[in-house]
């Protein structure tokens, strides 16, 4: 358990990091922003996920994180028009504009799969 | 009417790019994997699922930038973001259509191909709607907003955060 757990820390580590190197490489800025949305996080979990859990368990993942996404557009868009406005602190405003990516995700989750 | 921008590469951006930043970056990333594979356990696939397409490291990347460039550019990366979330939609979609009938390997090259062509023509619908589409739009029937402006012979505000984006 532990060992899996540090095995996908690294993993998923190093993808998120390679993802970076990418988006910085990439101009114009929009277009390497989108290296900001990469999927990261899902293909070091859902490697993972195939080899403990198998074909099924991964296209679950799958359906769901369509969900997730359509949460991480609100939330892109949400900062992407706050943020410009100079009198606003970037931390501030880029983590608690997750409040939109739960209430989006999961209102969808509510609604649709559950 | 002004021209798309070009796509173009800039390798010394990497090593201007400070090892703390990849570092805050590589801890992001392990910690939302983990948190991924916990949730998973203890909730089930459903959920975890959600998480797949969390804004984790985006606040993290998206703060640095702030602090570099100013929140215009941040504001940029995140505009990129919305285009790269189209493409995570389809990313899903991708894995849970296929992955019940083909490998692991087959599953992510496939998905991580959709994403990409669909973040770039994302971006690319955007860019010919911007340039090529909305001008003429304004120029040949004028948003309200637009027309009483130029009817008064003010300047009309571009609504964009940088032209050469």
């Amino acid at each position: 358990m532990v060992i899996e757990l540090i095995f996908r820390f690294i993993v998923g580590g190093l993808v998120v990091c390679s993802f970076a190197v990418l988006g910085e490489v990439f101009k114009p800025t929009t277009l390497g922003g989108i290296f900001g949305a990469a999927p990261s996080v899902a293909l070091a979990t859902l490697g993972l996920t195939f080899f403990t859990k198998g074909n099924m368990t991964s296209s679950i993942e799958g359906r769901s994180m369509i969900l997730g996404a359509v949460g991480l557009l609100a939330y892109s868009l949400v900062v992407r028009f706050i943020l410009p406005n100079r009198a606003v602190n970037a931390l501030v405003t880029t983590s608690a504009a997750g409040v939109t990516w739960f209430v989006v995700a999961f209102s969808l989750w509510a609604v649709a799969i559950r | 009417m002004s021209r798309l921008p070009k796509i173009h590469t800039d390798g010394g951006k990497i090593f201007q790019t400070s090892w703390k930043d990849y570092g805050i970056r590589f801890l992001f990333g392990g910690i939302i994997t983990v948190a991924v594979g916990i949730l998973a356990k203890a909730f089930g696939p459903v959920i975890a699922g959600l998480f797949l397409a969390f804004p984790a490291i985006l606040p993290a990347s998206l703060t640095l930038l702030a602090k570099q460039e100013g929140n215009r550019a941040a504001a940029l990366e995140a505009q990129g973001a919305v285009f790269g979330s189209i493409g995570l939609i389809r990313f899903g979609l991708v894995v849970w259509r296929i992955a019940p009938h083909y490998g692991a390997l087959v599953t992510l090259i496939v998905a991580s191909v959709s994403w990409l062509v669909a973040s770039v023509l994302a971006w690319l619908a955007y860019q010919i709607y911007r340039r090529k589409l909305r001008p003429r739009l304004t120029t040949h029937f004028g948003s309200p907003y637009n027309r009483a402006a130029v009817g008064r012979g003010q300047a009309v505000r571009q609504r964009t955060l940088d032209p050469r984006s």
